[in-house]
């Protein structure tokens, strides 16, 4: 995924504050200015709710979105410091790691032992019965948990980048 | 037994003369005893309440009469061993099992014991009657003693069976109040995944997120794919809950499976013509028998069978055969596909409810296109299919591909009367006789 793309740069997504050098950029070039581009793992199971999640991320801006269905190819991009944040849904029956399949939970948990820093984690699942959040945060290890539907972009963007470290955060 | 005996006549102060006087009694008692059997049974038919013990009328007034004479006979017979407690007990028990109040027992001992004590003082003169009315008081408190303690046996054994149904029953409501449970988490996960991407692309829209009109189209038809889908996922909920409650009414009747096929399959080819999946049915090259079933329902198993083999296949084909079944009235259908397949310890998981068939690693390459969201579904496809094919008395499995590759689904359907099957075969250019 590119950052930026064709075209018009939307209301909201805010250039970077910081940024001396915004206006010397190509058009749309909508990643921080100046700063790295936060990169946002994504693992859902469901591909339209990750494209969601996807366009929802780089119409704010400073977001870069990579899918993951590949638990290795993930880890290898995490162990080697290219991934700031990983999103990534609970119930996952496509996913193989080492044969057997494995859900949100356990792929949190072995994200953070893959990572040295600390791997800002966020859970957005569909499981919204009563106990469901504890469970899962405590079980995962996660930051955050959101509960599905999350179709508001503002704040899903704003829950990512509360996360975030302050250098990271474009706006 | 034998203890418990010896127990409770050492409690009543029971001597070895008592018998001895008691069977010397025996022969003066025996006039008085029919009096004994009418009075007590007079006394049960005045009670409303004793009166259920003899609710088939006069054959049962002559049983307890008889019944009451031989129990009056035996308290003078001597002998008061472990055969006669036995019989006292399983008279009690007898009594509980009738439904027979303990009241209205207590009541007709008392009696009997004021009558057995009045027939004694009218056959012994009165300076020599104390020693027998004692022994009289005394086998009555033996007999009491041992009928009670068989009522109250039997009491606590039905008792003890009854809670045992109600813990059972209190498990197995607990079991279904916590599989209601699962079912609405399930329910509530299996619809948040198609609102998510409703509500967020109809927002991105709507927040003027788009970079273009065309942008604006594609993403609204991704939110329509995705209303669609919930629409699927809440017509399986329907049908699921239909075929729990048996809420399905069946029209079996007698169809040529034929034109079941005829009708189905086209539906079929639609969806596998949009994937690269060619259906073929190999069932044209045989005669079909007359199946008994319900239309509509066998219909849906079709459809569901092989929509699910269309999902799941990417290239290649999905072949249906049919062939009689070994060893049963029935005529078994197979859809084969060349798709993910299913591991062998997979395949009976995947007719439960909210099971989705799972790809492997290979597969996982082509997750990201949007037309997998067709392949999402709650899961509940293959349940409703099985649900279904066992209402009309079939049977559904799954094995793994002919070839190794893929994985078959296989049902059977009862075939229809051999008459009817035969007249109706006869107007097909096959010759009758294949298709029975």
């Amino acid at each position: 995924v590119k950052p930026g793309g064709p075209g018009v740069r939307s209301a909201s997504a805010k250039p970077g504050s910081s940024s001396g050098s915004a206006t010397a950029k190509p058009a749309g070039g909508e990643g921080a200015p100046g700063a790295r581009a936060v990169r946002v793992a994504i693992v859902e199971d469901n591909p339209l709710v990750a494209k969601f999640f996807r366009l929802a991320l780089e119409r704010a801006g400073g977001f870069e979105v990579e899918a993951f269905q590949d638990v290795a190819a993930l880890l290898d991009r995490i162990a080697a410091g290219e991934i700031s944040l990983l999103l990534l849904d609970i119930t996952l029956p496509h996913l193989r790691w080492k044969g057997r399949p494995l859900d949100g939970v356990e792929l949190a948990r072995l994200a953070r032992r893959h990572c040295r820093a600390h791997l800002p984690i966020v859970v957005a699942t569909a499981h919204a019965m009563m106990g469901d959040r504890e469970r899962i945060l405590e079980a995962s290890g996660a930051d955050d948990l959101m509960e599905k539907p999350i179709y508001d972009a503002a704040e899903l963007v704003a829950r990512l980048r509360r996360l975030l470290p302050m250098a990271a955060v474009s706006d | 037994v034998e203890s418990f005996i010896e127990e409770i006549k050492q409690f009543i102060g029971w001597t070895a003369s008592d018998a001895e006087l008691l069977a010397s009694l025996s022969p003066r008692m025996q006039r008085h005893l029919p009096g004994l059997a009418e009075q007590l049974l007079a006394s049960v038919e005045r009670h409303p309440g004793a009166r259920r013990i003899l609710c088939s009328g006069a054959a049962d007034a002559a049983v307890l009469r008889q019944g009451i004479l031989s129990w009056a006979r035996s308290l003078f017979g001597g002998f008061y061993d472990e055969s006669y407690a036995q019989l006292r007990l399983e008279c009690g028990s007898q009594a509980a099992r009738a439904g027979f109040e303990q009241r209205y027992l207590l009541a007709a001992m008392a009696n009997a014991r004021a009558y057995l004590v009045d027939s004694v003082a009218k056959e012994i003169p009165s300076c020599e009657q104390a020693p027998g009315i004692r022994a009289v008081h005394r086998i009555l408190d033996l007999d009491l003693n041992l009928i009670c303690h068989g009522y109250l046996e039997q009491s606590l054994r039905h008792l003890k069976l009854l809670n045992a149904e109600l813990e059972q029953s209190a498990l197995e409501l607990a079991e279904a109040s916590l599989s209601k449970d699962e079912f609405v988490a399930h329910v509530s996960h299996e619809l948040r995944s198609p609102l998510n991407a409703i509500l967020g692309f109809i927002r991105l829209v709507l927040d003027g997120l788009c970079h273009s009109q065309e942008e604006e189209k594609q993403v609204l038809r991704d939110a329509q794919q995705s209303a669609q889908l919930l629409l699927r996922i809440v017509n399986d909920l329907l049908d699921l809950h239909r075929v729990t409650a048996n809420k399905f009414a069946l029209k079996i009747q007698a169809y040529p499976l034929r034109q079941l096929l005829d009708a189905t399959l086209p539906l079929i080819a639609v969806q596998a013509a949009a994937k690269d999946v060619q259906i073929i049915d190999e069932t044209l090259d045989t005669a079909l028998p007359q199946v008994s079933t319900d239309e509509v329902r066998f219909r849906q198993v079709l459809i569901n069978v092989l929509t699910n083999a269309v999902k799941f296949t990417d290239h290649g084909a999905v072949v249906v055969r049919g062939f009689p079944h070994a060893d049963e009235n029935s005529f078994c259908l197979e859809v084969e596909d060349t798709g993910i397949g299913v591991p062998a310890g997979q395949r009976a998981s995947v007719f439960k409810k909210f099971v989705r068939a799972v790809g492997d690693a290979s597969h996982a390459a082509a997750r990201d296109r949007a037309d997998e969201v067709q392949r999402a579904g709650a899961g509940l496809g293959l349940h409703i299919a099985k649900r279904l094919v066992e209402l009309m008395d079939g049977r559904i499995g799954l094995e793994s591909g002919r070839r190794g590759k893929g994985s078959v689904i296989w049902f059977t359907v009862p075939l229809a009367a051999k008459a009817k099957t035969q007249r109706r075969a006869s107007r097909r250019k096959q010759p009758a006789g294949a298709s029975a």
